[in-house]
């Protein structure tokens, strides 16, 4: 996918093979980092400095490393710190959660897409008990399908932090749609 | 479980559109003063000046050069006219003042009673008879040089001649 000519033109400051680089990822991480913050404004801020880094840093990349994994992660941490800095995290109840989720997962919206509000709505909701570093693997792992060893990758974490943090946000959802369940059964 | 299974299945299913992912390239290109890709220009001038990182730099240098090529071609033209002009009244003073002296003679030739000259300056009104004059005595003046030079030649052989027999 991105081969080693595209780095090294990078390295060498050669915008064509930054574009090139762009082509390819902005897409991928881009969903990546709407789906940990949730807001597209957000995202794309947070991609756009982490795609602006790499260039202002492009002679210190490592030719033998992979320069979509680094992207991954400069964007990753990026939203790490965007949810770090959220003052207030708002904090749904269950009877709220219910409510979000009682039109959007019934039958006659199966076939429908997402709004982006409903998307924004239901992961707020959803993480909205765990900590910034939970909420980034829990992303990561449930709803972008990582494996642990690419979480590491992307997060720069070791496993068993991984996998801990991984545990402990799964719980909490789980305990939480339970709560939702309790009040209005099966949705 | 299923309640789980069935968020987190509808949160994979959220993607971001084509025109998202179009607008942040485009935002990261103008930071890095790349055109747009659709933007992009393929002209001489980019071409030129693609080795400039910077696109108002290499805006600058194609404005540049651009008022240097007109200031070339309006150089030139301008001094190309200034020739032109000049030849021409060079020509027309050379064909003005051969004119005006034909006609000052015919006018002597064929008997008129007077000439007059047009110079630029003033005018000269002389009688044919004082014209006829003026030009025979020149010619007078003309020979009497002749004689004069002869004779100095003559003068420096002949004393030439005097020193060697003298030795």
């Amino acid at each position: 996918m991105i081969d080693s000519k595209i780095t090294d033109g990078i390295k060498q400051g050669d915008r064509s093979a930054f574009n090139r680089l762009m082509e390819v990822t902005v897409g991928p991480v881009l969903m990546t980092a709407t789906r940990i913050v949730g807001r597209h404004e957000d995202a794309e801020d947070i991609v756009q400095d982490a795609y602006l880094k790499l260039w202002e840093k492009r002679s210190t990349i490592k030719s033998d490393g992979s320069i979509y994994g680094l992207i991954r992660r400069m964007v990753v941490n990026g939203c790490y710190d965007r949810l770090r800095k959220e003052k207030r995290r708002a904090n749904y109840t269950a009877a709220e959660l219910g409510k979000s989720l009682e039109g959007i997962l019934s039958d006659e919206a199966a076939d429908t897409e997402l709004e982006e509000n409903e998307f924004k709505e239901i992961l707020m909701a959803v993480t909205s008990r765990l900590s910034p570093r939970q909420k980034v693997i829990f992303v990561l792992s449930e709803i972008e399908d990582m494996s642990n060893d690419e979480i590491c990758s992307a997060t720069g974490l070791s496993a068993t932090v991984v996998k801990s943090n991984l545990y402990h946000a799964r719980q909490k959802v789980h305990r939480f749609l339970k709560e939702i369940y309790k009040e209005y059964g099966t949705i | 479980m299923e309640l789980y299974n069935r968020i987190t299945g509808k949160l994979k299913e959220y993607s971001v559109s084509d025109s998202d992912i179009v607008r942040v390239r485009n935002r990261i290109n103008r930071e890095l003063d790349i055109p747009d890709a659709d933007e992009r220009d393929y002209s001489l001038t980019n071409l030129l000046f693609n080795w400039i990182d910077r696109l108002w730099l290499r805006r600058s240098l194609v404005l540049i050069s651009l008022s240097l090529l007109v200031l070339f071609v309006v150089q030139q033209a301008v001094m190309m006219d200034r020739i032109g002009s000049i030849e021409q009244r060079m020509t027309r003073t050379s064909i003005d003042n051969i004119l005006e002296y034909q006609r000052v003679m015919q006018s002597a030739s064929f008997g008129g009673n007077d000439v007059t000259g047009t110079g630029e300056t003033d005018s000269l009104k002389v009688s044919v008879r004082d014209m006829k004059a003026l030009i025979e005595s020149y010619r007078e003046m003309q020979n009497s040089y002749r004689r004069l030079e002869s004779f100095d030649k003559g003068s420096r052989v002949s004393g030439e001649k005097n020193k060697r027999d003298q030795i």
